[in-house]
């Protein structure tokens, strides 16, 4: 029962990460994009570690999982957050016009 | 498990194409920071293919270098050096057919080398039975990595500490021996930027960083201690703390770095690593035995190689974690 | 049981090329370094899914170390945007 529950868990994660994964391929802009990334960081990879927590067998592999849920539930978010501002900051604008995508700045 | 082979061949070929889809992409870049970011994403491909080729050990160091510190010194390098982009995109002809000869001559070596995974190979006939087989008697670790870096080829490891330590005094020995004229004819040494760095002024960065440094501290210490049972051991543990470190210098700006632990300091525990790791062989010297030999450092065999080889392991990670202090240390200082 | 495993692992490999092809095709550092971020959550997911795959859960530590050093190299890199105020807002090709 606990492993077709995670195998179920395991399957909806990983399908919800290519979805994000393809949300950051397809949108228009850097701060549309963020929010592919954010379905990763958050649904995506809790998912998957939920479906963890039922596999695994011992109370130290638990405890492992755990501290890995939190450490990316916590510092994911934090990183986004400061790669967004750093992009507002340097310029970056936010465009209202999603099928104009012509970006100037910060380009390389 | 009867599926594994058809996971692990899966798993091959789409880490292996993307790793070289990632090469091109590197060698088509031309700004220095894309390549940073891309040398990062390459670095994890290579940890997932160590994992899947089964080298714990190995994937944790890549894992530790590649996401702790690398693309941190080739940012101290990009900004030290003032122009940041490289002006040939395509290499020249004669380069490529040079690359390409390298390669093919390359590929044509493989063809002797034996199948991976062959019982057969000559490293699975006398090597590897006997390391396997008889080192958790002999040394009393369960880990095969741990016990056979640092006990049966203890001077190989010796060598990596010095190559480590000799390399970051050069760099620091480069970096110390610059200056500049300024309008004046005056030559200006390098210091530390005055004020804060911007990062401080973020409250969500410095509330969750600053409670984020202890547990990856403490983490390091976890690997430290804890390499003689699973993946890790003195190398992965320095970079990790010296990660730790560096994340108090990059969230406080460089200049605060040097107020928690002194540069002296740092630099003598660069050369106190590798004294600690020459003295335990030179008292197994004394103490009767071969150099790094540490089963005479105590009354029993297993007890000596346990006592001998935390302590050459707290040594490479002394080294480590201060040299890549001192890196940034000393790369992050400005003209004054 | 195993084909869970294997399904997740393909999925994830592709979700990873989706963010390799964006860290790729920029066009901001911004966009390469979200993408490479990303890239390294599902290179945690995949790591992981695998240890469990293969019945080694024990050698989880690598994803715990990924998981708490993720934010270093983004951290370097909005460091070094702060420090030099005009690089983001020039078109360097």
């Amino acid at each position: 029962m606990m492993t077709l529950i995670g195998g179920g868990l395991l399957c909806i994660g990983a399908c919800v990460v290519l979805s994000g994964a393809v949300g950051l391929l397809r949108l228009p802009d850097f701060f549309c994009r963020l929010h592919g990334a954010g379905v990763i960081d958050t649904l995506g990879a809790g998912l998957v570690i939920l479906a963890m927590l039922f596999l695994s067998g011992s109370i130290i592999i638990a405890f492992k999982v755990v501290m890995i849920g939190v450490l990316l539930f916590i510092l994911s978010p934090v990183t986004s957050h400061a790669l967004a501002r750093a992009a507002l900051q340097s310029g970056l604008t936010v465009r209202a016009d999603r099928t104009e995508n012509r970006q100037t700045t910060g380009r390389d | 498990m009867p599926n594994i082979g058809l996971i692990n061949t899966v798993a091959d070929i789409g880490l292996l194409a993307m790793l070289a889809a990632t090469a091109v992409l590197m060698m088509r870049s031309q700004s220095p920071l894309t390549i940073t970011i891309l040398s990062g994403i390459y670095s994890l491909i290579m940890c997932t293919l160590f994992v899947v080729l089964d080298a714990v050990d190995v994937a944790f160091t890549e894992a530790a270098v590649g996401v702790g510190i690398a693309s941190i010194l080739i940012l101290c390098v990009i900004k030290h050096k003032d122009e940041p982009n490289l002006q040939s995109a395509w290499p020249s002809g004669l380069s490529i057919c040079l690359g390409l000869g390298v390669g093919v001559l390359a590929v044509l070596g493989t063809a002797d080398m034996a199948m991976y995974g062959d019982p057969l190979a000559p490293v699975h006939q006398h090597l590897a039975p006997r390391f396997l087989g008889q080192s958790p008697q002999e040394t009393g670790i369960p880990n095969v990595v741990t016990s056979v870096l640092a006990s049966y080829r203890g001077y190989d490891t010796l060598g990596e500490v010095v190559v480590i330590f000799t390399a970051g005094i050069a760099v620091l020995l480069l970096l110390a021996g610059e200056t500049r004229a300024d309008g004046s004819g005056q030559h200006k040494v390098l210091t530390f930027p005055a004020g804060h760095s911007e990062l401080i002024a973020n409250p969500v960065l410095k509330m969750v960083l600053s409670r984020i440094i202890p547990i990856v501290i403490l983490f390091a210490l976890y690997v430290q201690f804890h390499g003689d049972y699973g993946p890790g051991g003195g190398f992965q543990a320095g970079v990790i703390f010296g990660a730790g470190l560096i994340t108090y210098g990059l969230l406080c700006g460089p200049g605060k770095l040097p107020g928690l632990i002194s540069e002296k300091g740092v630099i003598t525990g660069m050369a106190l690593g590798v004294l600690l790791y020459g003295a335990v062989g030179v008292s197994a010297l004394i103490c009767g035995g071969d150099f790094l030999d540490y089963s005479v450092l105590s009354d029993s065999q297993t007890a000596g190689q346990h006592l001998g080889i935390f302590l050459i392991e707290l040594g490479v990670g002394m080294t480590v974690a201060s040299t890549m202090v001192s890196l940034f240390i000393s790369f992050n200082r400005d003209w004054g | 049981m195993i084909s869970f495993y294997f399904l997740s692992i393909v999925v994830l490999l592709l979700a990873g090329l989706c963010s390799l092809i964006r860290a790729g095709i920029g066009p901001t550092w911004f966009d390469r370094m979200l993408a490479a971020n990303t890239f390294t959550t599902q290179s945690v997911l995949l790591i992981a899914v695998y240890f469990f795959a293969t019945g080694h859960p024990e050698y989880i530590d690598i994803v715990l170390l990924y998981a708490l050093l993720n934010y270093v190299g983004t951290l370097a890199l909005v460091n070094y945007f702060n420090r030099r105020p005009g690089c983001g807002s020039t078109d360097q090709r």
